[in-house]
């Protein structure tokens, strides 16, 4: 067992005087069979008391009604969190028999209960036709084989860019144009295994940096792909890895619109501009 | 003289159309017994008396204010008042509880429907309906997944519509079960009847419609949140500017609830309160008439100032209820309305008590083919569409519309679905342009309420009437106009 | 159960509808006073007390660059341009009371509609032929027409004393302002000219544009100046338009709004109670003393019981 401590900062600056505002911070880690939150604080520059909200997806926003006039909001939180650093890689040994995966994967039912990360969003859609056959999955592989070798495939593919792409970059667009950040090479990811009607979900959290990881002192962003028998397997081809103990998972949801770190509603409306900034350090 | 001339004169030159089920008179000519009374009193009343009583009772609702806007003049939104036609429509009693039990029928099976398909999916895994179409409907809504609402009830309020066929059935038209308005027609109608026809009304035995209100309450109440003893209960409008708001501000009134706008509600403490001169209160239970895409700005469409930010969670975490809840519309379009005897049979295991319009979807192959082949005697239809547009009629078509809509269709096959021209039943209305009674095409929309042990239909609904003769599509925000219903004891 | 929104369109009709009545006497009294006005005042004087009652002079100013009578007249009442126009605060009073009409009784919104669409029927061509006393006249009828309705059919509830707070509120800071003006008026004239029958002459005409100077004759069996002006107009509890007879109106409104509960400092009902009890026993000396000192003084004092009351009841 390993301790992190996790900061998270935000601030914001609006262009105008705000009344009144409801926020929604995405940014407190769920607990799970790998990592679980010790403690958490979290404190705000307009003094409200937080309540929890929780999501269709099962996770819970931080939220403030604040009330103004104020010209600029910011937010901290950190947490101690605990994570198994022994628990198991995912590993194909575990995974059935290819025909009967294929052959569950196909099924009615299996299409229905898990349709809500196999229907593709707009951010993540991606014609069949467009995919080329290299990242395609052939059955004649384990789902486990085919979704690490696509994890490198894209590492390889896409260029690590920052300032080229926005929250809004659909997975078309960086298959056209490959460079962008986290958040592009997930939803390319999820685009190319959905139009497959494989079930895939985004996810957000943080990664310990250290030396080696590209991201940025910001959230980072991966997917989970679902493998019969296996359950839910984080990949992250931002950096080609599994996602282990190193990987501190706060939300998933179908694209980056349902986990996004802040979320607000601001009465007058107008435009802001907002400052994150991440903190992981073990203990 | 002139001014003592009788209405039966002008009745007695009423133009019959043989081809045509007529609700007042049968095919032979005769007045249908049901009618009788009210005949007898038109017939005696004089010219000048039926048009003075007429001109009152549009004065009535002019007075009251009822107007709505309409879309397709060229002037955007001009208000109109809907024509109200003194002539009552009237149900014999057996009739009505065939159509009162079919549309509690289908409420139910709708309700289960909606519960099954956010929930565990059955009606989908068994192939009874296809899922591609749930989850390709725009109203499908994640956010309603993998939850219920209080007591399994999604649709709370529902406007079915439907129309007598030749055959003398009632058939179903369609189901309204996100935000179906009109009620304040069907109550204001009914008191501009008793206002110019007291006598006659009071001597006929008329089931009441003036109970609506308290009703539906009733259903609020009934679906407040767990443990709350005196449920707070608001409708929701999102302002004065909305065509229907007349509607908004006479139902709040009616149920004694406080109207309220967006901006009267906030999130906190994941409850919703509303601001009140006296600081924040709970709100239990928001009848909402605001669409869904509007209510939740931090879930949905992000430059709402109709709804409320955090809604959603809220209603998820049971701290408020929602009437009628987000999702509906799945279940209300054209294409799932086929699949609708299914469902009755799927969860209740009953034959439909009320028959649907036989539809193609032009999505499936063989009834594409048929569509393609019959569209002279067809009515084609958008099923994303409301208010009668966008609608296509086979026989008032040349060749080369025909032609050129058949590409259409076929661009867009899930859009369109196609259904044989009904012959609507029609019914004595007074034309002000011949100074004559003519019939005119008419249906009726119902309004029902389901809550806890409640099960209601209005007895009665709006009956519209399309004003231009032959016209067969009686929306009213393509001008159509109204008469008051009579349901009788019996 | 009363909205915070239906509250704050139920006061601002209340102090919109009390505004264009002195306005609208405000002008009609100086424009008569042109007439008897002795050599030594200059119309112009007039007219820019008229905006500066109005609280407008800049505004007008932005956009023309000389006083005259038809420009200074048409800007205060019928400019369509000028949100500050006696039509348009008809504008709003009647799309406040539109908002509100389940608060308000049928007769009520029925005559501030019918209010709104005749004073619309009046031109600048009517302006200017025939002075603005129709319009003025019209007004005034009309805004008394209302109150009487409002008296006769509104519910003696919180809706009733919302709209009198705005009403109480209103007046007393119009009065304050009126006080203001003269005093400003006055001071702007040579004071080697300034002999008793001017000063009675600003006098009068103060009393009449606040609609007092029958009473205030009946009250002192005298001729009016500034200490009997001062003291009716701030200190006299019969009469209904003084300062201190609408503070302890609206004090008593208050009450009925807030159900009793107990005042601490930081409420409206403190701060409304705190003025009323420094004002009872306060003399036309003491005021004297403090010359305008007290009078703007007095005018932020409302100020702050206006946006404590709107902190307080009225946000949303």
């Amino acid at each position: 067992m390993i301790t992190f401590h996790i900061s998270y900062e935000a601030e914001n600056q609006y262009d105008h005087a705000v009344q009144e505002a409801l926020f929604e911070f995405l940014v407190v880690p769920c607990d799970n069979e790998r990592q679980k939150v010790l403690r958490q604080q979290s404190s705000n520059s307009a003094d409200c008391t937080p309540f929890f909200s929780r999501n269709v997806f099962g996770y819970d926003s931080l939220c403030f009604r604040a009330f103004g006039p104020f010209r600029q909001f910011s937010f901290k939180f950190d947490c101690h969190i605990q994570v198994d650093d022994k628990h198991p890689l995912p590993d194909v040994s575990f995974c059935m028999p290819q025909e009967e995966e294929a052959q569950l994967l196909q099924s009615e039912e299996f299409q229905v209960d898990h349709y809500l990360y196999i229907q593709q969003t707009p951010l993540t859609d991606i014609p069949l036709h467009l995919i080329p056959a290299s990242m395609r999955y052939l059955k004649s592989v384990p789902l486990l084989t085919y979704a690490t070798e696509l994890n490198s495939t894209l590492h390889k593919l896409i260029k690590y860019t920052p300032n080229v792409t926005t929250v809004h970059t659909k997975a078309i667009e960086i298959l056209a144009s490959p460079a962008g950040v986290c958040q592009d090479y997930s939803h390319l990811m999820l685009g190319i295994l959905r139009s497959q009607h494989i079930p895939a979900r985004y996810v957000s959290g943080y990664l310990n940096q250290g030396k080696q990881f590209v991201g940025s002192a910001r959230m980072h962003a991966w997917i989970e792909v679902f493998i019969p028998a296996l359950g839910w397997v984080g990949l992250d081809p931002t950096n080609n890895l599994f996602a282990d103990y190193q990987y501190f998972k706060v939300a998933d949801g179908q694209d980056y619109d349902d986990c996004s770190s802040l979320k607000g509603f601001i009465k007058p409306s107008g435009i802001n501009c907002t400052d994150h900034s991440v903190q992981v350090v073990e203990q | 003289m002139e001014q003592d001339k009788k209405l039966g004169e002008m009745l007695e030159k009423y133009p019959r159309n043989p081809q045509l089920l007529d609700e007042v008179v049968d095919d032979t000519g005769r007045i249908r017994p049901h009618y009788g009374e009210v005949y007898e009193h038109f017939k005696q009343l004089r010219i000048k008396d039926f048009e003075d009583l007429n001109e009152y009772a549009k004065r009535s609702s002019f007075d009251q204010g009822i107007t709505f806007n309409v879309y397709s003049d060229k002037e955007r939104g001009v208000e109109r008042i809907f024509p109200f036609d003194l002539f009552p429509r009237i149900i014999p009693g057996k009739e009505w509880d065939i159509i009162e039990q079919g549309i509690i029928q289908r409420n139910r099976a709708l309700n289960f429907f909606l519960r099954d398909i956010y929930n565990e999916k059955h009606i989908l895994k068994d192939k009874v309906v296809p899922k591609e179409l749930i989850f390709s409907s725009a109203h499908y809504c994640k956010h309603m997944m993998d939850f219920v609402p209080k007591k399994g009830i999604y649709v709370h309020i529902s406007g079915t519509d439907l129309i007598k066929h030749a055959d003398g059935k009632y058939y179903v038209l369609e189901d309204n079960l996100r935000c179906p308005s009109g009620v304040s027609y069907v109550l204001s109608n009914r008191v501009a009847t008793k206002k110019t026809l007291p006598n006659l009304f009071y001597k006929s035995d008329v089931q009441p419609v003036v109970d609506y209100p308290e009703v539906l309450s009733e259903v609020l109440t009934s679906v407040a949140p767990q443990g709350i003893d005196e449920a707070v209960c608001v409708l929701l409008t999102p302002g004065m500017y909305n065509s229907a708001y007349y509607e908004h501000s006479f139902l709040a009134l009616q149920m004694g609830v406080q109207l309220v706008e967006g901006r009267d509600l906030f999130v906190d403490n994941n409850f919703v309160y509303m601001k009140t001169i006296h600081g924040p209160k709970k709100v239990d239970v928001i009848y909402r008439r605001v669409d869904d895409d509007f209510i939740d700005p931090l879930v949905f469409n992000k430059d709402s100032v109709l709804g409320v930010p955090g809604l959603m969670n809220v209603l998820r975490a049971g701290n408020v209820n929602l009437v009628n809840t987000p999702g509906t519309g799945v279940a209300d379009d054209k294409a799932v309305y086929t699949y609708v005897p299914d469902i009755i049979r799927y969860y209740l295991d009953e034959e439909p008590i009320l028959s649907n319009v036989d539809t193609y979807r032009c999505e499936k192959d063989d009834d594409l083919q048929y569509v393609l082949e019959n569209m002279h005697q067809l009515v084609v239809k958008p099923v994303d569409e409301s208010g009668g547009y966008g609608i296509f009629i086979g026989n008032r078509a040349s060749r080369e519309e025909i032609s050129n809509f058949k590409e259409v269709i076929k661009s867009q096959r899930r859009k369109y679905i196609a259904q044989p021209i009904m012959s609507l039943s029609v019914h004595a209305t007074y034309i002000e342009d011949s100074q004559l009674f003519e019939p005119r095409h008419i249906d009726l929309r119902t309004f029902s309420l389901t809550g806890d042990n409640i099960e209601y239909v209005c007895k009665g609904g709006l009956t519209r009437v399309a004003l231009r003769k032959g016209n067969l599509i009686v929306n009213s925000s393509q001008g159509g106009g109204s008469k008051d219903t009579w349901v009788f004891q019996e | 159960m009363m909205l915070a929104r239906t509250g704050s369109n139920l006061f601002w009709t209340g102090r919109y509808i009390e505004r264009i009545e002195h306005l609208a006497r405000y002008i009609n009294a100086q424009y008569l006073s042109f007439a008897d006005a002795p050599r030594a005042l200059d119309k112009n004087l007039g007219l820019e007390s008229m905006l500066s009652m109005a609280d407008t002079s800049e505004e007008f100013k932005a956009k023309h660059d000389q006083y005259n009578e038809e420009s200074v007249i048409h800007f205060l009442t019928l400019d369509e341009q000028n949100p500050y126009s006696i039509r348009n605060y008809l504008s709003t009073i009647r799309e406040n009371a539109r908002g509100i009409r389940d608060n308000l009784s049928t007769e009520l919104w029925e005559t501030i509609n019918r209010f709104y669409h005749s004073a619309n029927e009046f031109t600048e061509e009517d302006l200017i032929r025939k002075g603005p006393y129709d319009f003025c006249k019209h007004v005034l009828n009309n805004v008394n027409i209302i109150k009487g309705v409002a008296d006769n059919t509104v519910l003696r509830n919180e809706s009733w004393s919302m709209i009198r707070v705005g009403i109480n509120l209103e007046r007393s800071t119009q009065i304050t302002q009126i006080l203001i003006t003269k005093l400003e008026d006055i001071s702007k004239i040579d004071y080697e000219k300034l002999s008793p029958a001017i000063s009675g002459y600003h006098w009068a005409s103060l009393l009449r544009s606040a609609g007092g100077f029958d009473m205030s004759r009946h009250y002192y069996h005298e001729s009016p100046n500034r200490e009997r002006g001062i003291e009716f107009l701030i200190l006299n509890q019969q009469f209904p338009k003084s300062v201190l007879f609408n503070l302890k109106e609206l004090q008593s409104h208050l009450l009925n709004i807030s159900f009793h509960k107990f005042a601490s400092p930081d409420t409206v009902e403190f701060t409304t109670g705190k003025l009323i009890a420094y004002m009872e026993y306060l003399t036309v000396d003491d005021i004297m003393e403090e010359g305008e000192i007290f009078l703007y003084k007095l005018k932020e004092h409302l100020f702050k019981i206006g946006d404590e009351l709107e902190r307080q009841y009225l946000q949303y």
